[in-house]
């Protein structure tokens, strides 16, 4: 069952152009220049009840745009969306009940009080019996351990602390899909892994759809199953973590043990990547060269000890998407100018 | 009810974090004992030079009584302007936003809430300094319940209006030049530094009737010259300011909501 739909979703922002100087300022009071930026552009596609999607694409790519029109605070240009089965921008009110938002670089709590208060206004705001909210509050400490620091002043807890703090607090109503923007954003490795642990375990125990944007390619391996994939506005991947390897990779490293000497190797699309004593790296184009074609080619020249063939690390892959030029597509800022009269 | 139960502990919480910056305000009330100290002198001159004991119907210690509650008033006023500007400016609208409430009311409950101590400790500070200066010798204990309620209602008003105002910042790049306008027509025809009796006739009536005074006059007159019949109107007006305002801020809201643009991403 589909709990979120999106159809042709499409925003387009407006910006006034101003010329430097103070001519330029002048001009732009009388005669703005406006520019039409589109920053999602006609996006379609449909998240399951208990999915766990990624939605990564690099800065600017209208991941912030989409989640913002899904949780209703940006209204869109044009298309539609419904999720639980609201539009979210004409029933933002009856759908934050159900709905839960974790921003990584903002904050909920109140800074100079205890994340105790913090909870206990959320509770008012979303209308909790006081006893359910008893219950829900001591389960969430459990969960995310925050017990310690409940009622040490927010700004004394450190950035792992209060991010655990801040999804806790987002999950005080229950919601049925959390929006994660960025949510591991500036943690070191370990509160990274305990965070990542804590979402995963919501989405198992209490079936919390997860809608997730991260430039942590970890946050995507670990967390996800699904993948999509947006830039210039435009979903251009939506499917498997897994398959988005096989998508995008189009390199494998082979690692070799050798029995016999290095002595090169001379294949189209092979490339050594390092080579010391008997040990050798090797990347395969595998637009050019299949593996097995390579694999079949190195036993008849060595003896082999021991192989290994590794995927590039979700990080390259990542890279690589972003990397893509755009010139097979149209660029989304298309700064079309109007002159208003 | 429990609809209201929502603002009032989100002001409740507000005054909390605002209890905080309790040294802050504190410091600050050093400016509010040197404005009181001027007025004091000032009006003492004053008094002395027209060699007269009242003064368009106020004693000296009257005056300063007046002096003392508008000041209480208008420096524990709101800054949600700020609040809400620098929002719209950082995309910071997120979180607040996500909430089921309806968004400029809980800034008006946020801003009523960080006004409260800020509003008891300068008017202990304001109180203290005139009572040193010239004596107690003015108000009287229903003037001080009147003061009390018109203030709150006051502070209501006033966050509505910063509310609005910090709302232009949809529309606006900067929005503090209005409200500096606001503040100047509360010094002037909100009668914060001079009390609405020494306005020459035309423009007593004109400020009369013009929402500012209800801010700052109109508690500090109910405290230092309290009768019924004078603040039971004056409370009306509050009261009629109040819902006319409450009408534009939601209808501004429901524009501004369209045209919402949120910076960063």
């Amino acid at each position: 069952m589909s709990i979120i739909t999106v159809n042709n979703l499409t925003k387009v922002f407006t910006t006034v152009e101003k010329q430097p100087g103070f001519r330029g300022s002048l001009r732009s009071l009388f005669k703005p220049q406006h520019s039409q930026v589109e920053a999602v552009k006609g996006i379609t596609f449909s998240i399951a009840d208990g999915e766990r999607l990624a939605f990564i694409g690099p800065n600017g790519a209208g991941k912030s745009t989409t989640i913002k029109m899904l949780v209703g605070i940006l209204y869109p240009s044009q298309g539609q969306a419904q999720v639980l089965g609201k539009t979210p921008w004409q029933e933002r009110q009856a759908l934050s009940y159900q709905i839960g938002s974790v921003f990584g670089q903002k904050s909920q709590l109140w800074y100079h009080l205890p994340p105790a208060d913090s909870f206990d206004l959320l509770a008012h705001i979303y209308e909790l019996e006081p006893f359910a909210y008893r219950e829900r509050l001591a389960e969430l400490v459990e969960i995310f351990e925050v017990e310690p620091y409940l009622n040490t002043p927010v700004r004394k807890l450190s950035l792992g602390q209060r991010m655990r703090c801040e999804i806790a607090a987002s999950l005080l109503h229950r919601p049925r899909i959390l929006f994660l923007d960025e949510p591991t954003i500036g943690l070191d490795v370990v509160v990274k892994q305990r965070i990542r642990d804590l979402i995963l375990h919501l989405n198992q125990e209490e079936g919390v759809t997860i809608f997730l944007t991260s430039h942590d390619a970890g946050d995507v391996e670990v967390l996800c199953h699904r993948a999509m994939v947006i830039n210039y506005g435009a979903v251009i991947y939506d499917g498997g973590v897994n398959d988005l390897k096989h998508t995008y990779l189009r390199t494998k490293t082979i690692s070799l043990k050798l029995g016999t000497p290095w002595r090169g190797f001379e294949f189209a699309g092979v490339s050594l990547l390092k080579q010391k004593g008997y040990g050798v790296k090797l990347e395969v184009d595998t637009d050019v060269a299949s593996i097995e074609s390579v694999m079949a080619q190195l036993l008849s020249q060595y003896t082999i000890v021991d192989i290994n063939i590794d995927n590039p690390p979700m990080e390259s892959i990542i890279a690589q998407i972003y990397e893509r030029t755009p010139e097979s597509r149209s660029p989304a800022v298309s700064a079309s100018s109007l002159a208003v009269e | 009810m429990s609809l209201l139960s929502r603002y009032w502990f989100v002001s409740r919480i507000s005054a909390r974090q605002q209890w905080a910056y309790r040294s802050e305000v504190l410091v600050r009330s050093v400016s509010t004992v040197l404005f009181m100290g001027i007025f004091v002198a000032l009006w003492r001159t004053a008094f002395s030079v027209s060699q007269s004991t009242e003064l368009s119907g106020y004693s000296l210690v009257d005056m300063l009584w007046y002096l003392a509650m508008t000041e209480t008033v208008a420096l524990s006023s709101s800054r949600a302007f700020q609040e809400i500007s620098d929002a719209v400016k950082a995309g910071d609208l997120a979180y607040t936003l996500t909430r089921p409430m309806a968004y400029p009311f809980l800034q008006v409950a946020n801003s009523l809430g960080s006004s409260a101590p800020r509003f008891l400790i300068n008017l202990v500070t304001a109180s203290a300094v005139v009572a040193v200066g010239v004596g107690l010798g003015a108000g009287s204990l229903g003037g001080a319940l009147a003061f009390l309620v018109m203030a709150w209602l006051a502070l209501l008003l006033d966050a509505l209006i910063a509310v609005l105002i910090g709302m232009l910042a949809f529309w606006l790049e900067e929005v503090l030049p209005i409200y500096w306008i606001y503040q100047k027509l509360l010094f002037t025809v909100g009668g914060l530094f001079l009390p609405l009796e020494f306005f020459p006739g035309w423009l007593q009536r004109l400020s009369q009737w013009l929402p500012f005074r209800f801010i700052t006059n109109a508690p500090a007159r109910a405290f230092v010259a309290f009768s019924f019949a004078e603040v039971l109107p004056m409370v009306a007006g509050q009261l009629v300011y109040i819902g006319v305002l409450l009408a534009v801020v939601s209808l501004v809201w429901k524009i501004a909501r369209r045209r919402l643009v949120l910076h960063g991403g």
